[in-house]
């Protein structure tokens, strides 16, 4: 599989093997939006392929997806309009506009190849879908423990009484 | 805290979550999603990132209302809005609205609204165009029309201790334009501030708080033409003030003692615009201007300050829809005022100075990216405002 992040000829490809032995070949551009794969790659070079073993094809592809159409945004072009951020948050939207299963495993897949833009757009998706829940089904889904004590509860409980009217 | 006037019953509808929901960008999918959060999956997601990182990117009130989830969370919540402090965050004072009684905008954390807080009164009400313009909750105005005009007093309120400092007499006093701004220490309470007023014939004069005495220097602005309705903002070690009419930028270099001239976002064609505040966060230099698609406004962005080239870069955009539906009216004014990652906009309807009227506002994240509309909270009949020294 094959990403054109960028039309430069002079640019060094990257090969990276997904977890389920897929080889992807990008532009080092592109490949440098991950600060895994970046020092990764002024570690070892871009001759050897690099091993990415816990993210699998599909979620590779679509983190590579991110990456080229990032790298691509950064690059100007004469003949070409610059890419506006109406265009670029546009893209972004409907990036994250995928099944949470799929979201899950992006959020993921960008912590491990730290993509900081990446997970912040991740995260805000995640923020946006847990915004209308309460904060017992928040506590269920994201198994988080409720340390408050009783006191403690009934203090917050009180500052934000106009909720539960 | 004493309990003050009661918000009038019609001032509480705030349609905040309605609005807020209907506009998301991620609305198409949330129903669907919300059945599909699987609990086995999502349970582990804190084995990997911590969940601070989605929770600080909810919306205010989500924000505020998932503060109980657990102590890590209800720690940021009043870490980052300052739950605990005397004026919550974000909050804001709100210039050029009945200029004799300006007022702080807040949220109300208990009641989930917007409110009013009256600033202490002055004796002397301000008068437009008086110079007056606010700062990390400090509010600069002088007295411009008191006779003689060598005794012009200048006044600094802090507002978050209410208290007002009247600044001692000017070395020189200046005839006709001055450049005023103001820089903060927020680092300390109460703040301390530097005022400094640059003036077309005399120079630069610099009144520090901490000394409570006047300096100066011979650097002048080059800009000949009175400034109106101006924000000031202290970036990398300069202070820069913008007045929205004419819309001009003058920057003063704090360490070189220089003024220097900075292009607004271009606007075309002139706009009606008012309010292009400036702002700044995470070191970064913001202000707000009109969107014009080479037909008419469209839209409200927020522009970024590029360091290296020194021009504007749209950052974040209103989306049309909210735009088209409250902000487009060519009757209304534009006010925008920053406090932190948080913008409000406004849409006032200008009648008098005295009457000025916020019709709709809108609180925009600059690290959410998201965009929260509200009713001003205010009685549109009286002329008056109700306000509340309840928080």
């Amino acid at each position: 599989m094959h990403f054109q992040g960028s039309p430069n000829m002079a640019e060094k490809r990257v090969k990276l093997i997904s977890s389920d032995n897929d080889e992807f070949e990008v532009d080092e551009a592109v490949a440098f939006e991950s600060e895994t794969l970046r020092n990764m790659i002024q570690d070892t070079g871009t001759n050897v392929p690099i091993s990415i073993p816990n993210v699998s094809s599909d979620i590779l592809a679509k983190v590579l997806e991110y990456c080229s159409y990032h790298a691509e945004t950064m690059e100007t072009h004469d003949d070409k309009p610059p890419i506006t951020d109406a265009q670029i948050r546009e893209w972004d939207a409907d990036f994250v506009d995928v099944h949470p299963a799929t979201l899950y495993s992006l959020i993921l897949a960008a912590n491990y190849l730290n993509i900081k833009n990446l997970l912040d757009l991740i995260c805000q998706a995640v923020a946006n879908n847990i915004r209308g829940k309460t904060a017992v089904e928040i506590r269920k889904i994201l198994h988080i423990q409720d340390d408050f004590t009783y006191e403690e509860e009934m203090e917050i409980r009180r500052e934000t009484k106009w909720a539960f009217d | 805290m004493s309990k003050g006037l009661q918000n009038p019953p019609h001032a509480a509808a705030i349609d905040t979550m309605a609005l807020n929901k209907s506009l998301n960008k991620f609305k198409g999918k949330e129903r669907q999603n919300d059945c599909a959060m699987d609990v086995d999956l999502w349970g582990d997601l804190q084995k990997y990132i911590p969940l601070e990182m989605v929770y600080e990117k909810l919306p205010l009130q989500s924000f505020f209302l998932l503060r109980e989830v657990c102590k890590s969370w209800n720690s940021i919540a009043c870490e980052r809005r300052g739950f605990k402090d005397l004026i919550p965050r974000p909050y804001f004072v709100l210039m050029p609205f009945s200029w004799s009684k300006p007022k702080l905008l807040a949220y109300n954390i208990s009641r989930g609204e917007w409110i009013w807080k009256r600033i202490v009164e002055r004796k002397t009400p301000l008068k437009p165009p008086v110079l007056a313009f606010s700062l990390h909750g400090m509010l600069y105005s002088s007295d411009r029309y008191r006779f003689p005009a060598r005794e012009l007093q200048l006044y600094v309120m802090d507002t978050h201790v209410s208290k007002e400092y009247l600044l001692p007499t000017l070395p020189a006093l200046e005839q006709e334009v001055s450049w005023d701004g103001m820089v903060v220490d927020t680092t300390v309470t109460p703040h301390t501030f530097k005022i400094i007023r640059g003036d077309v014939d005399f120079g630069t004069q610099i009144y520090d708080s901490t000394t409570d005495s006047w300096s100066s220097n011979l650097a002048k602005p080059s800009c000949r033409r009175p400034p109106h309705l101006t924000t000031c903002v202290d970036f990398n070690n300069s202070l820069y003030i913008r007045s929205v009419a004419p819309d001009i930028i003058t920057v003063y270099d704090l360490q070189k003692a220089v003024w220097s001239r900075l292009n607004p976002p271009e606007q075309l064609p002139d706009a009606r615009t008012y309010g292009g505040s400036l702002g700044t966060w995470q070191g970064r230099l913001f202000t707000v201007t009109e969107h014009h698609d080479g037909v008419s406004f469209d839209s409200i962005s927020v522009c970024e300050l590029q360091t290296s080239s020194l021009e504007w870069r749209e950052y974040l955009r209103m989306p049309s829809n909210l735009y088209n539906r409250w902000f487009s009216c060519e009757d209304d004014k534009i006010w925008s005022s920053f406090c932190g990652e948080y913008v409000l906009m406004i849409a006032w309807l200008h009648r008098s100075c005295e009457f000025d009227q916020p019709k709709h506002m809108c609180l925009c994240s600059l690290a959410t990216r998201t965009w929260e509309m509200f009713d001003a909270p205010h009685d549109i009949v009286g002329g008056r405002v109700e306000v509340s020294d309840d928080f």
